[in-house]
């Protein structure tokens, strides 16, 4: 009987398993029963996982992430690399702030070994960071073969400045369990040999994990409310003041949850109705541009629960509307979301670093008390980790080691989602003729007298989010750190965290939208097929180039090798000389061939000689389109396979040029400088006049604020 | 108000100083802006509107032009604030005399713009030196104030709330610190104006002692002379809002509109110097009807 309770759970996943939406016969599933202690913030949990080897390898051993040890002291890899900050969170260090997690039982097929359980440091050997476990096994699992793991653990969360943890009775539990790596088989992902690939916990990284199903109980006081990933099935109430509350999910490949008393928040679902949320005309636009099936490009339905703020009360309709529009984009480009519930949680104050991460099915977003109308603030952090649901969630990349690959294309998708939805410059309000991003109300620090700080005001995230400009800002930064790093590294690696910024997020988004241009309509076939083609698996780098060259027809090689794996940038210039020869001076050959001194002043009729010089300034070469625009109104398009460091074209016999302009057609989002990319005969000094006048009124009035301390 | 308007030269030089300094020290964005644009097609972009992108790499090739000209601004403001200082004894002088009956045995009737240029030459003459030294005690009390609203209660600030999961109570108190550190200056410049009146008003007088006059002044009086403070800002913002509509919905794209743009500011940077002078006055003449 005792060892028919040990198959139970074993015989119901099975079933379960069989009638799975999406992935049959998952390598992983999970059944998990925790309890939240508010007072302690602990979770005290037990877990079993059946994990099945996949691979044609003899496995000897298992490996677990325990993410929260990454908070468990000041000498950990996470805490050493983020000094205890993380985007704009700190953290303090006192006593009950500090997280781990800590295993007391760990058996394998019923077998303990809890002895057997090492730490390990695969990417620093830094002996303090166990965020890596090792459990050697008595005997290898068999390929094909399964293993049942149980777990006894508990999770002491951190004060949340770092994706997981709480704030008061705030609680937003993610990577909060003892959790498998990945055993990647010889070719997955390209690689040599099989063998576990399970980084150890970074400030630059996120996760990597295999898909499979959950089903999830957790306990928690009667009077907070819940939200998980994935369905809730049953709750049940207990005499202790306790509710248990079971979800379950499948096919996708990490669970969180949050909780938090019912006084101080509100969950409320309606549903995304994709027949009345997508037009016909929408259908057909994407249908044009995929050339998928109609069936496919159709939209299902998605419960959506808002788990938000009361005092965010006034924004549940930007929460509902950021993720409906999210739903119906992303689906549109990309395909359907298939997952039939989606979780919008809104972190509190004092719990910002909950805000903006994903998990599956369920996503943090975050805003301020009082944001301005067009902050795009909790809009645009929605969309973008809505996005996450399709690149990381759907297509799961491994974002230790090829963070582009989900940040960077899910940042290029961000974008194009804010421009269909809320139109090109949204954010922007224009002020005295210049446009000024949205703030939320009163976010200003009051500056030192006499005026140390105000460099500190931030007068904007300017660029932050807004399509048009953003691809500038975007630049803005890209030009400052993209030759630190290249694209295609171990996040961890990157020299700084600007350069993870720009590799992982900034130059993949120029990258991807100077694709976009350069393949043109074979663009949005291209980034659809390699969504479907790679649900629910783990592609890499190669796999995205190899989709690009298949569909697009195009070999591309030499524009990844420079923007994927190269550090160089993109800057060519062009000028030009244009007019009349100089006048006939010295000595000319007559008709006879005799020398014969011309005449002084002699000034022939001569044709116009006109020299277009275009010069590449930086590493990076493109092949170059020169338009050049004649005084009579005609034009001349050159081109130029752009490797040297510069070419001249010559134009006799034509009237005077009046402009070139290369990339004329605004293709080379990566270009660094753009105001050397055109070149007129005349100056326009109105531009310069006019800004310089209106910096004397602003300086006037920066002056009256000045004489009003004296 | 009368004053300033019947001393429209006056409230010109101050006008006039400001916009000299600011051209001046806004001269190399000139040509800064130029050079970076040389011959590109950018120019036409942005002398039709604006352009992001130019921006951007405006910022990426002239940081460091743009670090000294922040810096350019900042002491051009200091300067100006000392350049104020001086000017205002002599408007302060034209304000406390503007009443006065023409002088016996000829010379110019007060008003006229001989006799506001004597007055304000007059009274620079007389009260510049106890003028900076006000402004130099005034600079300590601005200093203080900034440093209690902008460290030690926004450090007290976030100590209350260092648990609290609710930003509202948060939000409105720095709604509140911003608002008492904005009364607390305008109080500091009332006080740093009476203190001008007192010292025109009673020209033997020490700074020291003035300040105690002009500080009690206002203490006393504190709510008609923030009404007074109020009445004219309102006025000036709203001349600060009906040129934000024109600036809002005027083309900015030929010679001529920019022209008008120009133009229509100055206008406008007119209208609030005059405001400005105009509290003066206000200052100057609730002083002596309350002192008659």
């Amino acid at each position: 009987m005792t060892r028919f309770r040990h198959l139970l759970p074993l015989i119901l996943l099975a079933v379960i398993a069989a009638h799975a939406k999406y992935i049959p016969d998952p390598i992983v599933r999970y059944t998990i029963d925790a309890r939240l202690d508010p007072t302690a913030k602990t979770v005290a949990g037990h877990e079993t996982i059946v994990w099945r080897n996949h691979t044609s390898d003899a496995i000897p051993d298992l490996q677990f992430h325990l993410y929260l040890n990454a908070f468990k002291n000041s000498y950990t890899t996470f805490m050493r690399e983020s000094r205890g900050r993380h985007r704009q969170s700190r953290f303090r260090g006192r006593p009950d702030e500090w997280g781990y997690e800590q295993i007391s039982s760990l058996k394998v097929d019923g077998q303990d070994l809890t002895a057997n359980m090492r730490f390990i440091q695969p990417d620093d050997g830094n002996p303090y960071d166990q965020t890596v476990l090792e459990v050697p096994l008595p005997k290898p699992i068999p390929a094909g073969g399964s293993v049942s793991i149980e777990i006894a653990w508990t999770s002491k969360l951190p004060r949340v400045f770092a994706r997981t943890g709480f704030q008061d009775n705030f609680f937003l539990v993610g990577q909060w369990f003892p959790k498998p790596g990945v055993y990647e088989a010889k070719g997955e992902r390209h690689r040599a040999q099989g063998g576990w690939n399970c980084h150890q916990f970074h400030l630059n990284t996120e996760f990597y994990a295999d898909y499979g199903t959950w089903d999830v109980t957790l306990t928690v006081p009667s009077d907070f409310e819940i939200a998980a990933t994935g369905r809730l099935r049953h709750e049940h109430t207990q005499p202790d003041g306790t509710t248990a509350y079971n979800f379950y999910q499948e096919d996708v490949h990490e669970f969180a949850w949050t909780t938090q008393p019912r006084s101080q928040v509100l969950k409320i679902e309606r549903m995304f109705k994709a027949a009345e949320q997508v037009t016909p005309a929408e259908i057909d636009e994407w249908l044009r541009k995929t050339g998928t099936p109609p069936d496919e490009v159709k939209l299902q339905d998605v419960a959506v629960t808002l788990f938000i703020q009361r005092e965010h009360h006034d924004q549940i309709e930007r929460h509902f509307r950021a993720a409906f529009e999210a739903i119906k984009w992303f689906g549109l480009m990309y395909g359907k979301y298939p997952y039939d519930v989606l979780t919008v949680v809104d972190p509190p104050y004092g719990g910002e670093g909950a805000g903006g991460m994903e998990y599956p099915t369920f996503i943090t977003a975050g805003t301020t008390y009082w944001p301005g109308a067009n902050k795009l603030s909790p809009e645009g952090v929605i969309l973008h980790e809505f996005g996450h649901q399709f690149w990381y969630g759907l297509v799961g990349n491994n974002e230790f080691e090829e963070a582009w690959l989900d940040e960077g294309i899910n940042t290029y998708s961000t974008g194009k989602v804010l421009e269909r939805a809320y139109g090109p410059n949204y954010q922007y309000e224009p002020v005295f003729g210049v446009p000024v991003p949205a703030q939320p109300w009163l976010d200003l620090p009051i500056p030192r007298y006499p005026w140390k700080g105000i460099g500190n005001i931030p007068v904007g995230q300017y660029w932050e989010w807004v399509p048009l400009e953003q691809k500038y800002g975007r630049a803005k930064i890209y030009a400052e750190d993209a030759s630190d790093d290249a694209m295609e590294r171990y996040a961890w690696l990157d020299l700084n965290i600007a350069s993870y910024g720009v590799q992982a997020y900034a130059k993949p988004e120029l990258t991807l939208r100077t694709l976009e241009a350069l393949l043109d309509d074979a663009w949005p076939k291209v980034i659809r097929t390699f969504q479907q083609r790679w649900r629910f698996k783990h592609p890499d780098a190669i796999d995205f180039m190899d989709t690009v060259r298949e569909v697009s027809g195009q070999d591309m090689k030499w524009f990844f090798d420079q923007t994927v794996y190269g550090t160089g940038m993109l800057n060519y210039s062009v000028s030009f000389t244009t007019g009349e020869p100089p006048a006939e001076n010295g000595f000319f050959d007559n008709v006879s061939g005799k020398p014969r001194l011309a005449p002084k002043e002699s000034r022939p009729q001569r044709l116009v000689e006109s020299e277009v010089l275009v010069r590449r300034l930086d590493e990076m070469q493109f092949p170059v389109t020169v338009l050049v625009k004649f005084a009579d109104g005609s034009e001349v398009r050159d081109h130029w396979d752009g490797q040297y460091r510069w070419t001249k074209f010559k134009y006799t016999g034509r009237p005077r040029i009046v402009s070139a302009r290369i990339d004329p057609d605004f293709q080379w989002k990566l270009e660094v400088l753009r105001t050397d990319d055109s070149y007129q005969a005349q100056p326009v000094r109105l531009a310069a006049d006019k800004w310089y006048l209106r910096w004397v009124v602003w300086i006037q009035n920066v002056l009256m604020a000045f004489s009003f301390f004296s | 108000m009368r004053a300033a308007w019947r001393n429209k030269a006056v409230v010109s030089l101050f006008f006039a100083c400001n916009l000299l300094l600011a051209a001046a020290v806004a001269a190399p964005m000139h040509s800064a802006i130029a050079d970076h644009l040389g011959h590109s097609m950018m120019a036409n972009e942005l002398a039709r509107g604006f352009s992001a992108p130019w921006l951007t790499e405006f910022q990426l090739a002239y940081a460091h032009f743009l670090k000294g000209f922040s810096i350019a601004i900042v002491y051009g403001g200091i300067l100006f604030l000392l350049l104020n200082a001086v000017l205002s004894a002599g408007a302060f002088e034209v304000f406390a005399r503007a009443e006065q009956a023409k002088p016996e045995g000829g010379g110019p009737a007060p008003g006229s713009l001989r006799w506001s240029m004597h007055a304000f030459g007059r009274g620079i003459g007389r009260f510049w030196g106890r003028f900076l030294r006000l402004t130099a005690i005034a600079s300590v009390f601005y200093y203080v104030l900034f440093w209690f609203w902008a460290s030690r209660a926004a450090q007290f600030d976030r100590w209350l709330f260092r648990h609290s999961v609710r930003e509202a109570p948060h939000f409105y108190l720095e709604w509140l610190r911003w608002g008492l550190l904005f009364f607390c200056c305008f109080v500091v410049n009332a006080i740093v104006d009476y203190t001008r009146v007192a010292l025109v008003a009673h020209p033997d007088r020490s700074t020291l002692a003035a300040i105690g006059d002009g500080a009690g002044f206002v203490v006393g009086r504190l709510g008609r002379v923030m009404a007074i403070y109020l009445g004219l800002g309102l006025l000036s913002a709203l001349a600060v809002l009906a040129y934000a509509a024109f600036a809002r919905f005027f083309p900015q794209s030929s010679v001529i509109t920019v022209f008008i743009w120009f133009v229509v500011a100055q206008i406008l940077l007119w209208m609030r110097w005059f405001l400005r002078l105009g509290s003066w006055g206000a200052a100057v003449a609730y002083y002596e009807s309350r002192s008659a």
